[in-house]
């Protein structure tokens, strides 16, 4: 292994003749010490040819982040490799300096290898990183600063955390790294923008464009006051403002518009706007902003928000000048826009300019475009493609026009009025060129729900639909009577006054679905058809003729367009009309079925629309069939196409489509299990064992269904059971799987033991199921949530078979001990319960401490607990009352929410006079919202959600409403059979209690005979009420002995 | 003569049928026991105890004791105990010992000394005197040998009066005595029918008191068996029978939990065994038996709905009797509605009334359950020959319209409709009274069956002829027409003030002559029919469409005429039968006209504002001090007119002055004060500062009425509003007041109340609202349209006070949701009138989450204030803080909140905007 071996070897990967070959002897080598120092030399030595040097950073890449961090192998297994220290050092010492001197190509790929070095070696292996890469952008060699920047962000990226990983950073520790490195650097970048401000080359933009997204990184998720105080912060601001103002070198206007995005010059700007924009949304809006930011959030738009509108204005006013502006430039301005017009402050400033940017920015963004109609004519998929792409709505110019339209029209006073009689304008004009008749058009329909709930409005936009967007159904053009359809779409809330009118506007655009030649426009039609339907009482009615043809039309656009909308229109129709669709439920299948096998089968299955199509045609299916699942004779059909779908899934394991097929699964397995579907349980198994390891957990609903559904038949094949076993066996001894997983392992196995009791004997599979549990907990645990599910495990166990589970743990052995596992399984036990939370695992451990207490042979580990066992129910019971609270309220709180719609039409939010501020308490409250679910913010909030665990969703007979088994009511009977059998183990029990303690005892008695007599009153309920047998008057009545007075006193 | 003789003589002749010597003997008494009343009562007591002195005089010689201890009076009988217990020790024991001695002597029944014991003992026992006396009457219920029957019935009833006056906590520690007795006395082997009868009575009235015994299972084993024997006496012996049966309704109702042990065995054989009984008052026992159960089974079900919403177990629960019996109970039931009489008489109770009431009960108890056994019985008797199967068969079908779900209900009810149409015009005066109730059930219960278009034509034309029939089926009728009105309105599902149209347009004119007509009736004094038909007209004009308007207004004119001429007939005013008639029909009258007012257009109003008010003046000095009623209606309906003639109102003023100082100073009548207290509010919102030449003699009225304890407390809260309402309107020149109602209001915010009683909490909160109120009327008041800034100075020293309030009523956990929005109103007020200077007050915790509880809440204007409230404040920090920009003021008229202490009705238009026309049909 040298220099001169490894590029001959690299040479070849790229040739296909030897590629194979080629890979073989890397891997061979790879694990040789030297191998990857010797790596980076071979990629960074500019005499090597520059396809091998790539192939070589890309092996690089890839073993850096196989091999670098160290990690765990089982005992028994081989070593697993990782990158030798000596290694690793070297290439630490040399990384940096890579990637300053690295040509772009390569340096993009070394820059990922800096992440994942950086995320495991920083601050502990390599605290000097951040001297050295200090240095670099302090030098006066301005070559060596772009690398060392291009180092940082790669620093701050690992940082840069999305709202769901936050919380865990949240903790000012995690930060620390972080900021002592920024601590150091922030001055530096600051610094260094400045002193290249002045500077428009194209090598100085770059590097302070790179400047701007370290800082955009930095701040991304959290601003951290601490770090970047009001000073700093003040000094970038001012930065950003100077690039928002300058201009943009003349000679960029050479070049190809389609470029100029590209260029340097834009780039810096856009990520200007980025910094601007996030900082003003999420810190800098009063009102708006989470409870850590409001004085910041004051300080900024006292500080800042005017001087940065000016600067905006003045773009804007360029871009109406036809000045070029690029599109992401342009959003994000629009955006800082729409954020400031709820605020007085900036209202104040944007007031005298507003109308003419909605005239003269807004409204052209707004218009069908040259570019429109040429995607239109040439590639109307496309075009489709595009407008109904959510993820172009981030990016898109013209859906922050339609925004900013929106909230000012919406919020501030006059603008409504003066933007609607400039679009009317526009369309009574004939003299307006149809496409600003359409750009017009999707101005009113962006205003619409504002517009219906206006008084001087609401009541003309019958007439308006009528008199201006009917006849435009017969427009030639395309686009326009796409448009039509769009702004029914839009006013599919309207109240109207004649039925005809509804009528007409279902027919017309009953017929661009169904006799349209322009793609685009029936794929509107369609979208407006659903929210007729959805929003209009009558709609349904009248289009019921129609439905069938429609669906079959419905179907071809779906096939043909592959559009997800469209799904979600069809599962709207199959939901209105399931009569109607039971008749061709088949058939529709039968057609989404064949859609589906046209999209994975053809030649771009990657592409991520079409994958999302086919999810969408899946969860068509879907619909189809949970709507249909009470006519068992349509659904024996529909499992036979179904299957063939699943089984194309499963066999050919496209994985991305996993989920989906999983859930048909489970709608397949609901109310019983064909045998069809139990075959495809062993597919699942294969599957399980070849490609779908990380799949547990979404099979696990099926494998639930599997279980509880037809339990006898379940039982009536030894192999389920051995296949449920070898699942979750292999779940919890991989290592791999994740504790997630693992919990959902061992809730497998609890929810096979009490669904078994009573129904069948699995006696057999208790020890191993008990055995596997136990062995888990020898091994380390991270979360209190598995050692509670193994732990439950054994209960449940213990629930299934006293006896047998005693025997079998006294018969159990931890390695290295000769004392029966007993000792430790109730110790741990008993250290445990208060992490047994929500409904079902409370329970669960209620009743096992029961069945543990009733033993008329008590092994000694159970007999020495003695004292441990009234306190550890005690607090269960506590816990239990709360949890069946909290689920009484949820339940309350879903008929609540109905309530609440109603309320907010009554409040149609007034317009801001120009010195308002907007108050948004729901958004507020929203906020409030999701920071008490990011986390443990105060412990009350945590408590919470212990009344309910996620895994108590996998019901169990135990969680059924009417279920029998009352732990309550139990307790109480054991409680009082040991008071008489075995008075000195009760007294055992009992005698060290509190007068706290005792009077809560008193009070889980009481509570249990009210619950027995509950129970007992809904039996009678559901008998028909009191059974009276008795109906002739008695001869005498002795309901007890004659007695004397004594008011209860015992005298 | 000696004193005892001349009492004895006296005494006889209290019962003489000359009237002067009844009188003479009645002044005897009076002058006797004023004279020296212990030795009064004490001879009393001696002509009583005296076997030998003749019956009549011992009764009355007990009657004369008992009424020196007793009062139908809750006062005066305080007081008498009072007088007793201060008599001198030995003579209150010589009397006792008299009326005990008495118990078993008296030939005549009642026994007055079983009066007189119970008289004394209720006075006595409470303060814990003579001790024995229970012990005493139980052992001349239980004593062996036995004593005789007469004394053992008149100690048992002794004992009866004693637990059915006294409060049960004082005979709690005799239960066990008491109850011996009683039972003693109702044994099986009791022969005498007296002294069972005596002894049932007791038990009824001690049931109260004997909780624990009845928790106890073997006493109350014991005790139910006794009761469920005496059920079941001879023929003969029908008395103690019901009061046996009147017992178990009584237990059913305390003691249901404990009832399982018996319903099956016995209680529900004996009460079905009684339904079906032919003597009335042992049926009526056994249905009043099944309604009690439904009472408790429908509390059941509620502690069962509220327990499973907080997801606990219920402390008590059903155990579904009526749900089981239901099978057994509804033939019954029915076959005792086909018992009714053809000439009845509305204050008889009677088991055909008492089944009806059952059925509705068990219909809200079992809900869909009951439709299944009823159903054939309608089925099979709705078109019967018998009219008496016809109508119970309508009666039932409309008993149970209430309980069952609307939806399994709603089928039937269209599918019933046609024949229940035919029905009103059935030959049978009975089955059109229980058909035209029935639709009206309908109407309010079931609106979407009764609006359907099939037959809707039909059933009006049907209900306008019935407004010819009997009085009792016309007042139905009416009542069929307001629930329709108010269906058919709510039907229309505008969220327009009116709607252009609705179902009754087509038809409104007739029914309002006919309604109108219905008035006139000569027979519209029976069966409350001329009220029904007012009522009725009064809906129908509240829910119009806007196509019936001439209607309307067609019907004020004639509502005119009428007061008209009832007004010409208060000269031949003689009778007072004539003078509440008169009376009646005025209050009708101004309700509909103010029903009319609210309906019209100001224009139209204007023009008979002078007839009205006219009118009104001369019915408010007719009326003067005689009606309530009519002075309340009065003040009502000018109210109504203030609102619609603004400050054209200004001219009747004068004239109305002395009227409206007449409603406030109206004590009495607390709801007539109420109306004027609104109506002062009314005219300074109508007036505005034209109204202060007569503010001074209003406010001294409403001071006085503040400081009175004898207005009524509801009346306060409304006063203090009304405060706001005067500021308001006069702005600086409030100034005058400015001290003594600032003192007052001061007072009122630191009213406190017991907060154990949930109406007291809720009058506190009233009280505070209208602190509120009064202080939000100040500050807007004195600040007026421009900044003046001399006025509102006045006010600083008061800020903080008033902020402290405000933060106090915060902190209150039972404060309203309108608390918080009049306090976030205030709160804006005061900021924009304050400024910077009160920031810091307002910047506190409390009252920022108290803001937020605003902005939060579920009312819309609560939501609009608190967030307009923080906007101000918001604003006042910002940089431009302080100054108010102008536009501003624009949007929101001359008072600074959106919505002025108190908000003027419905009607503004969004001011200064203009809409666009969008229609294109121009």
């Amino acid at each position: 292994m040298d220099f001169q071996n490894i590029v001959e070897i690299l040479q070849a990967t790229i040739d296909h003749n030897v590629r194979q070959q080629a890979e073989e002897k890397l891997s061979e080598m790879h694990k040789i010490i030297g191998f990857a120092p010797l790596l980076l030399q071979v990629v960074m030595t500019d005499q090597v040819a520059m396809p091998v040097r790539q192939a070589g950073v890309i092996y690089l890449k890839n073993m850096i982040s196989q091999y670098w961090h160290e990690r765990h192998s089982n005992v028994g297994e081989p070593l697993a490799f990782n990158i030798h220290e000596q290694d690793r050092t070297l290439i630490r010492n040399n990384l940096v300096e890579a990637i300053i001197q690295a040509p772009d190509l390569v340096r993009v790929q070394l820059g990922t290898c800096m992440s994942h070095i950086l995320k495991h070696d920083y601050p502990g292996r390599w605290h000097d990183v951040i001297q050295k890469l200090n240095s670099y952008v302090t030098s006066d060699q301005p070559n060596t600063w772009l690398g060392a920047l291009l180092s940082i962000y790669q620093l701050v990226k690992n940082y840069d955390l999305s709202r769901a990983q936050w919380d865990r950073y949240k903790k000012p520790e995690e930060r620390a790294p972080l900021n002592a490195a920024m601590t150091v650097f922030l001055p530096v970048l600051h610094q260094r923008l400045m002193q290249l401000l002045p500077d428009q080359s194209e090598a100085s933009v770059l590097i302070q464009k790179q400047i701007l997204k370290i800082f955009y990184a930095l701040i991304q998720y959290f601003l951290q006051q601490d770090l970047v105080t009001r000073p700093i912060f003040q000094q970038w601001m001012e930065a950003l403002k100077q690039i928002m103002e300058r201009p943009i070198p003349e000679q960029t206007l050479q070049i190809d518009e389609d470029e100029r995005p590209d260029l340097p010059w834009w780039k810096c700007k856009k990520w200007a706007m980025h910094i601007l924009a996030r900082v003003f949304e999420r810190y800098g809006s009063p009102g708006n902003v989470t409870k850590e930011y409001n004085s910041f959030a004051e300080w900024y738009i006292k500080t800042f928000s005017a001087g940065i509108l000016n600067v905006l204005l003045k773009v804007l006013d360029g871009y109406r000048r036809k000045q070029y502006v690029t599109p992401r430039v342009l959003q994000q301005t629009l955006n800082y826009l729409n954020t400031g017009v709820s605020h007085a402050i900036c209202w104040k400033v944007l007031k005298p300019h507003m109308v003419d940017v909605i005239r003269e920015v807004v409204f052209p963004l707004m218009c069908y475009t040259d570019e429109d109609d040429l995607l239109w004519n040439e590639d109307p998929y496309e075009y489709i493609r595009m407008k109904f792409d959510v993820f172009e709505d981030f990016v898109s110019p013209v859906t922050a026009a339609q925004t900013l339209l929106h909230s000012t029209t919406s919020k501030r006073k006059d603008v409504l009025q003066k933007t609607m009689g400039f679009c009317m304008q526009a369309l009574t004009d004939a003299n307006t060129d149809p496409r600003q008749k359409d750009g017009a058009l999707h101005m009113i329909g962006t205003c619409a729900d504002i517009l219906l709930k206006k008084k001087i409005y609401k009541d003309q936009m019958e007439s308006m639909l009528q008199n201006y967007v009917f006849p435009l159904f017969r427009n030639e053009l395309g686009y326009m009577r796409a448009r039509a359809c769009w702004v029914l779409h839009y006013f599919c809330e309207v109240q109207w006054k004649s039925e005809e009118n509804l009528k007409s506007a279902l027919e017309l655009v009953h017929m661009c679905l169904t006799q349209e030649k322009e793609m685009p426009v029936k794929v509107e039609a369609a979208i407006a058809l659903q929210m007729l339907i959805t929003h209009q009482p009558k709609a349904k009615e009248f289009v019921e003729p129609h439905v069938r043809p429609v669906i079959q039309e419905l179907l071809v656009i779906i096939r043909e367009t592959e559009n997800d909308d469209l799904t979600t229109v069809m599962q709207k129709l199959i939901c209105t009309y399931t009569e109607q669709c039971a008749i061709i439920a088949v058939e529709m299948t039968q057609h989404l079925a064949d859609t589906f096998a046209q999209c994975i089968d053809s030649e771009d299955s990657g592409n991520e629309d079409k994958a999302i199509t086919a999810m969408g045609l899946l969860n068509t299916i879907e619909t189809i069939l949970t709507v249909m699942e009470d006519h068992k004779e349509i659904m024996i059909h529909l499992e036979a196409v179904v299957l063939k779908v699943v089984g194309l899934v499963l066999r050919q394991q496209v994985l991305e489509f996993y989920e989906e097929i999983l859930s048909l699964i489970y709608s397949l397995t609901c109310s019983s299990v064909s045998q069809n579907m139990w075959q495809v349980l062993y597919l699942l198994y294969e599957n399980f064992k070849e490609v779908a390891f990380d799949y547990f957990t979404e099979m696990m609903p099926c494998l639930h269904n599997y279980i509880t559904v037809d339990t006898q038949a379940f039982l009536s094949s030894p192999k389920h059971l051995e296949i449920v076993y070898n699942m979750s066996k292999s779940i919890l001894t991989s290592g791999e799987a994740g504790e997630d997983a693992e919990c959902h392992a061992a809730k497998l196995l609890e929810v096979s033991l009490i669904q078994c009791k009573g129904v069948g004997n699995i006696d057999q599979c208790v020890p191993l199921f008990v055995e596997l549990a136990l062995e888990r907990l020898t091994r380390e645990v991270k979360t209190s949530e598995l050692r509670t599910m193994c732990l439950q495990v054994v209960i449940a166990a213990l629930y299934y078979n006293t006896p047998l589970l005693v025997e079998t743990l006294e018969k159990m052995r931890l390695p290295n001990s000769s004392e029966a596992i007993t000792t430790q399984f109730i110790s741990q036990w008993f250290r445990d319960t208060d992490c047994f939370l929500g409904l079902h695992d409370r329970k669960v451990c209620v009743l096992g401490l029961c069945a543990l207490m009733e033993l008329q042979t008590r092994p000694e580990p159970i007999s020495s607990a003695a004292q441990s066992f009234l306190p550890a129910l005690l607090m269960l019971f506590e816990g239990l009352k709360r949890a069946y609270a909290h689920k009484a309220s949820l339940e309350e709180g879903e008929n609540d929410d109905d309530d609440d719609g109603e309320d907010d039409e009554d409040y149609d939010g007034e317009e801001l006079a120009s010195d308002e501020d907007e108050i948004d308490e729901d958004g507020q409250e929203y906020l409030e919202a999701l920071a008490k679910r990011a986390g443990e913010l105060d412990d009350e909030d945590w408590d919470d959600d212990a009344e309910e665990t996620p895994l108590e969703s996998y019901l169990t007979p135990l969680d059924e409403d009417d279920c029998t088994v009352d732990e309550f009511v139990i307790f109480k009977s054991v409680m009082q059979t040991l008071q008489s059998r075995e008075p000195a183990w009760y007294n055992a029990l009992t005698s060290h209690l509190t007068a706290d303690q005792l009077k809560e005892l008193q009070e889980v008695i009481v509570m249990a005979d009210q619950r027995q007599a509950a129970a007992e009153s809904k039996r009678i309920e559901q008998q028909g009420g009191y059974q009276f047998p008795q109906q002739n008057v008695p001869m005498a009545f002795n309901f007890g002995t004659p007695v004397t007075f004594t008011g209860g006193s015992k005298s | 003569m000696d004193v005892i003789a001349q009492m004895l003589h006296v005494l006889e002749k209290t019962v003489s049928p000359d009237k002067n010597e009844l009188d003479a003997a009645q002044q005897f008494l009076e002058q006797a026991a004023e004279k020296n009343l212990p030795e009064f009562i004490v001879t009393l007591s001696k002509v009583l105890a005296d076997p030998a002195n003749s019956q009549v005089a011992r009764m009355a010689a007990g009657l004369q004791l008992k009424n020196q201890l007793t009062s139908k009076d809750p006062a005066l009988q305080v007081q008498h105990q009072q007088r007793w217990l201060s008599m001198d020790m030995n003579i209150r024991a010589e009397i006792k010992n008299n009326v005990l001695q008495t118990l078993g002597t008296e030939t005549t029944r009642p026994s007055s000394a079983a009066q007189c014991v119970a008289g004394i003992a209720c006075a006595e026992l409470p303060h814990n005197q003579w001790p024995g006396i229970i012990a005493h009457l139980a052992g001349n219920v239980t004593a062996m040998p036995a004593r005789t029957e007469a004394v053992k019935e008149a100690t048992l009833e002794a004992i009866g009066y004693i637990c059915q006056d006294m409060d049960p906590q004082h005979l709690q520690s005799e239960a066990n005595r008491i109850l011996t007795a009683i039972v003693q006395g109702m044994r099986k082997e009791e022969q005498s029918i007296p002294v069972k009868l005596a002894a049932t009575n007791a038990l009824l009235n001690s049931l109260e008191f004997t909780k624990a015994n009845f928790d106890s299972d073997s006493e109350r084993h014991f005790i139910m068996q006794v009761v469920c024997e005496a059920t079941q006496c001879e023929e003969h012996q029908v008395n103690v029978k019901v009061a046996a049966l009147q017992n178990l309704v009584k237990i059913m109702s305390l003691y249901y939990q404990y009832m399982e042990s018996y319903m099956g065995p016995a209680l529900f054989a004996i009460t079905l065994e009684a339904m079906k009984s032919d003597v009335d008052e042992v049926a009526l026992q056994g249905i009043e038996f099944w309604s009690t159960v439904c009472d408790e089974e429908v509390d059941l079900a509620i502690e069962a709905s509220e327990a499973m919403e907080q997801g606990r177990p219920p402390e008590h629960t059903s155990k579904f009797y009526a749900k089981g019996a239901l099978q057994y109970l509804v033939p019954i039931l029915m076959h005792t509605l086909t018992k009714q009489e053809e000439f009845d008489d509305d204050d008889d109770w009677n088991p055909c009334k008492a089944a009806g009431v059952c059925l509705m009960l068990l219909a809200t108890c079992c809900e869909d359950d009951v439709v299944k056994p009823v159903l054939p019985f309608i089925q099979e008797h709705i078109k019967s020959t018998d009219w008496r199967f016809r109508d119970a068969a309508v009666m039932t079908f409309g008993s149970i319209l209430e309980g069952p779900d609307p939806t399994t209900l709603k089928p039937m009810v269209v599918a019933a409709m046609p024949m229940l149409i035919e029905l009103l015009k059935d030959p049978s005066v009975v089955v059109r009274d229980t058909t035209a109730w029935t639709v009206g059930r309908v109407c309010e219960l079931l609106p979407e069956a009764a609006i359907n278009e099939s037959y809707l034509v039909l059933l009006l034309t049907t209900l306008v002829e019935g407004l010819d029939a009997e009085p009792r089926v016309s007042a139905n009728v009416c009542w069929a027409f307001s629930s329709l009105a108010e269906a058919a309105y709510d039907a229309t599902e505008t969220t327009e003030d009116e709607p252009a149209t609705y179902c009754l347009s087509s038809s409104f004119e007739v029914i309002v002559s006919k309604l109108l007509e219905t008035t006139d009736r000569a027979d519209a004094g029976n069966s409350n029919l001329r009220s029904a038909a007012y009522e009725a007209l009064m809906e129908l004009v509240k829910n119009s469409a806007k196509d019936c308007y001439v209607i309307v207004q067609k019907t004020s004119l004639i509502v005119m005429d009428r007061l008209q001429r009832v007004l010409q007939l208060e000269a031949a005013v003689q009778t007072s039968s004539d003078r509440a008639q008169i009376n009646d029909l005025q209050s009708l009258l101004c309700a509909s006209l103010q029903a009319c007012l609210r309906r019209m257009r100001p224009e139209d109003t204007r023009q008979i504002a002078d007839r009205v008010m006219t009118m009104i003046i001369e019915m408010l000095n007719v009326s003067k001090g005689r009606s309530g009623g009519v002075q309340e209606d009065a003040l009502m309906a000018v109210g109504t007119l203030v609102e619609v003639l603004g400050t054209e109102f200004m001219k009747y003023m004068e004239a109305f002055k002395p009227y409206l100082a007449l409603g406030l100073g109206n004590h009495a009548e607390y709801q007539v004060c109420l109306a004027a207290v609104g109506l002062v509010g009314d005219i300074c919102r109508a007036l505005s500062t034209q109204v202060a030449p007569y503010c001074n003699d209003i406010m001294q009225l409403l001071l006085e009425n503040l400081a009175n304890d004898s207005v009524h407390r509801s009346v306060k809260p409304q006063i203090l509003s009304v405060f706001g309402d005067i500021a308001l309107a006069i702005g600086a020149e409030f100034k005058t007041y400015l001290e003594v109602v600032l003192s007052t209001l001061q007072q009122a915010s630191q009213a406190q109340v017991d907060k154990s009683d949930y109406d007291m909490i809720d009058y506190l909160n009233e009280l505070r609202e209208g602190c509120l109120e009064a202080y939000t009327g100040i500050v807007q008041g004195l600040k007026g349209d421009g900044n003046n800034i001399t006025d509102i100075a006045m006010l600083q020293p008061h800020v903080a006070y008033i902020i402290k309030f405000i933060e106090h009523i915060a902190k209150d956990e039972d404060h309203s949701d309108s608390n918080v929005c009049c306090g976030s109103g205030l709160l804006g007020d005061l900021v924009t009138a304050f400024g910077n200077d009160i920031i810091p007050l307002v910047e506190t915790q409390t009252i920022q989450d108290f803001l937020q509880e605003g902005r939060r809440s579920k009312t819309a204007k609560t939501k609009t204030l608190a967030t307009w409230a923080t906007k101000e404040i918001r604003k006042l920090k910002s940089p431009w803080g302080g100054s108010t920009s102008t536009d501003a003021q624009l949007c929101r008229g001359s008072h600074v909140s959106p919505f002025p202490a108190s908000s003027a009705p419905n009607g503004h238009v969004n001011d200064g905007e203009s809409a666009v026309d969008l229609s294109g049909s121009a």
